[in-house]
């Protein structure tokens, strides 16, 4: 087959998000356009999605048989296998002519894990030594890769990541039989701890080479198994404790196959629980919440009604309101409608004087939402709770059809 | 009125600076490049001298700040009409009010330049993206049409980019261009007579990219309008993944 079928092949085998070619889609509606790979999208593809890499798989010709997929072994879909040289070309020539910033490298298992890893390790390696390519690199690392390849094939790159899938060993075992736990957390726990050793390495003012600079993501299917949210949170939490991980991207399972196991063809992606797991996600990132604090074993799936955290502090009624001149940055940060940067900007303003809800409203904090939890100068706000209609009140409405995943970022 | 005149570049404009503090005279309209004037008005023409932009850049930086000064740059790049006489006037305001002068956003003079350089700021993050090379007997080209004057604030990020190549940044409409060659970049007069024909292999490697292009988009979720919105038509010109896109929609 020519460069050109084989183009088209394997960008069509790597567009869903599904497993050995999803790359952790972080991108929300509306917001792509400004988060693109070091803020550069080169095209906008007819479904307005930003392009940024070239993301295609190496090949699609898997020997494993993951029920969820649609490369799968038992699929019947027209294969194609590139050559490092071939990809390698096709990724500098794009490159140069600024079509593209760099290259999503991930492949289906070709022969075994190891024989895929070394086509990815030849690829990288005629880029950046032949080419002198200087793009971004993110490359997928083939569940049971051995060790050497993968440090191979990390200082090659700018970002890996090992996906997880499947929030369970249970799911994995019945859906992706040739997969299991252990072929996926090994090769993150040596990505992970690779990177930490380099850190110390620097940071004992030595220098190396470095070693997957931008860090490790994974991702895991929402939706294609029965886990709850709470397991998912847990999971996350643990990844990112134990592996260091930059990010975990979840994905709404599309259906693309039929079996008793997945859920039927016609069913939507659960797109909004998606959202709300982002969110959560986000709350064990960065406003120092834990997994336990978000759901629990008797309420163990997020509403979806509620962003989590309205969900958290509707919950928490003794801990408002939140004394926005007193109070801590930790408790601040609790309050619905306070981010991060807000937070950041009470702490500074307050030092001037006692701010009030006008003052709030100008540090960019969303009243509409936080004057139910805070309390500040102005003594106007209504007490907490204020009435039952709170959580309708609160409630925040799904954006647009459930389905509609028209952005999704490419690294 | 006086009308005084430079040569259209931002070195000219500095020096036209510092003659106006010099003595002690305020134009009342600047024209720059060559431009006529209209013989009603005096004119005052003056000199450039790149040792002196040199300085007097300096003394503005160290007055001004850095950022009021990259301010009026790029509105001084910006297609705005005026722009000499208002980034002459947002640096005189912040000769005398210091370097918050770019804090003070309810003055219009502050405004008007700060909106035009956020204008070519833009356009300059978009084009990052955007431009189109093609490779042309060993040297990569790429021509496009911005509205603002951005060919100095590209250049560094392409030489960065591509480092060990030769290329060619052209701005068909005010036919220059920026040239890079043994790592270095300089703006130099530069036209073509229209459009450069194209090798078999370049012709090849656009293919595989439009056929990328198409097939990485879900063909179920078709959305022209948003892909306008981040891709207005005004750049499909030179994108080969468009090229016969024109006129379909
Ligand atoms: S390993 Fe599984 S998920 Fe990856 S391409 Fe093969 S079948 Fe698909």
């Amino acid at each position: 087959m020519e460069t050109l079928g084989k183009l088209a092949v394997l960008a069509e085998g790597a567009k869903y998000d599904v497993s050995c070619s999803s790359s952790g889609s972080a991108g929300r509606r509306g917001a792509v356009g400004s988060t693109s790979l070091g803020g550069i999208c080169h095209s906008w593809s007819d479904d307005g999605r930003c392009i940024s890499l070239l993301k295609v798989l190496f090949s699609n010709d898997c020997v494993f048989d993951c029920a969820y997929c649609v490369n799968r072994r038992s699929a019947d879909v027209p294969r194609a296998t590139f050559t490092p040289r071939e990809l390698a070309d096709l990724t500098i020539q794009m490159y140069r002519r600024n079509y593209i910033e760099g290259l999503f490298l991930s492949s289906a298992v070709v022969g075994s894990p190891d024989d895929t890893m070394i086509q990815l390790v030849r690829t990288a390696t005629i880029l950046r030594e032949e080419h002198r390519f200087g793009g971004y690199i993110h490359a997928k690392a083939i569940p049971g890769a051995s060790a050497s390849l993968l440090g191979a094939l990390g200082l090659l790159a700018d970002r890996m990541s090992v996906n997880i899938e499947l929030p369970s060993e249970t799911s994995l075992r019945a859906l992706a039989p040739q997969k299991s736990r252990n072929s996926i957390l090994r090769p993150m726990a040596f990505i992970g701890g690779t990177i930490e050793e380099r850190k110390k390495w620097r940071r004992s003012g030595r220098s190396g080479p470095a070693f997957v600079p931008a860090g490790q993501s994974t991702q895991l299917m929402v939706g294609a198994s029965p886990e709850n949210d709470f397991t998912i949170l847990r999971l996350s939490e643990g990844l990112y404790r134990s592996f260091g991980l930059k990010r975990v991207y979840y994905s709404a399972y599309i259906p693309v196959a039929d079996n008793p196991l997945l859920p039927a063809r016609a069913t939507k992606p659960p797109m909004l629980r998606e959202h709300r797991l982002y969110q959560a996600d986000w709350l064990l990132r960065f406003y120092g919440f834990r997994a336990e604090e978000v759901l629990t074993p008797e309420q163990p799936d997020l509403d979806v009604a509620l962003d989590p955290k309205t969900g958290w502090a509707l919950g928490h009624p003794d801990f408002f309101p939140v004394d926005v001149n007193r109070a801590s940055y930790e408790e601040i940060l609790r309050v619905p409608g306070i981010g991060v940067r807000s937070a950041q900007r009470i702490l500074t303003a307050r030092r001037g004087h006692l701010l009030d809800g006008d003052d709030l409203g100008k540090l960019g904090v969303v009243m509409k939402r936080a004057r139910f939890f805070v309390a500040c100068k102005s003594p106007a706000f209504p007490a907490f709770p204020a009435g039952g209609d709170l959580r309708r009140l609160l409630s925040s409405p799904p954006r647009g059809k459930e389905d509609s995943r028209q952005l999704r970022l490419e690294f | 009125m006086a009308v005084w005149t430079f040569d259209g570049t931002f070195n000219g404009f500095l020096c036209l600076i510092h003659e106006s503090s010099r003595r002690k005279e305020r134009p009342e309209g600047i024209l720059g490049g060559g431009k006529n004037q209209p013989f009603l008005f005096e004119t005052v023409p003056t000199e450039t001298d790149e040792g002196l932009a040199a300085s007097v850049r300096t003394a503005l930086a160290a007055r001004l700040s850095r950022r009021v000064l990259t301010e009026g740059y790029y509105a001084f790049l910006s297609a705005m009409p005026g722009r000499e006489m208002a980034v002459y006037r947002y640096f005189a305001l912040a000769w005398t009010a210091g370097p918050g002068a770019a804090g003070l956003l309810a003055d219009e003079r502050v405004r008007t330049v700060h909106e035009a350089g956020r204008a070519v700021s833009r356009e300059r993050h978009r084009f990052l993206g955007l431009l189109r090379f093609s490779e042309l007997g060993g040297v990569l080209y790429a021509p496009f049409e911005p509205e603002g004057d951005i060919l100095p604030l590209v250049a560094g990020h392409f030489a960065r980019r591509l480092g060990g190549e030769r290329w060619i940044i052209h701005d068909t409409g005010r036919s220059k261009a920026a040239v890079y060659e043994n790592g270095t970049w300089r703006i130099a007069g530069f036209s073509t007579g229209g459009p450069l024909p194209l090798s078999g292999r370049e012709r090849e490697i656009r293919d595989l990219w439009k056929r990328y292009f198409s097939s990485t988009a879900v063909q179920t979720r078709k959305n022209p309008g948003l892909q306008r919105q981040f891709m207005p038509k005004k750049y499909w010109k030179h994108l080969p993944e468009k090229e016969d896109a024109d006129g379909i929609r």
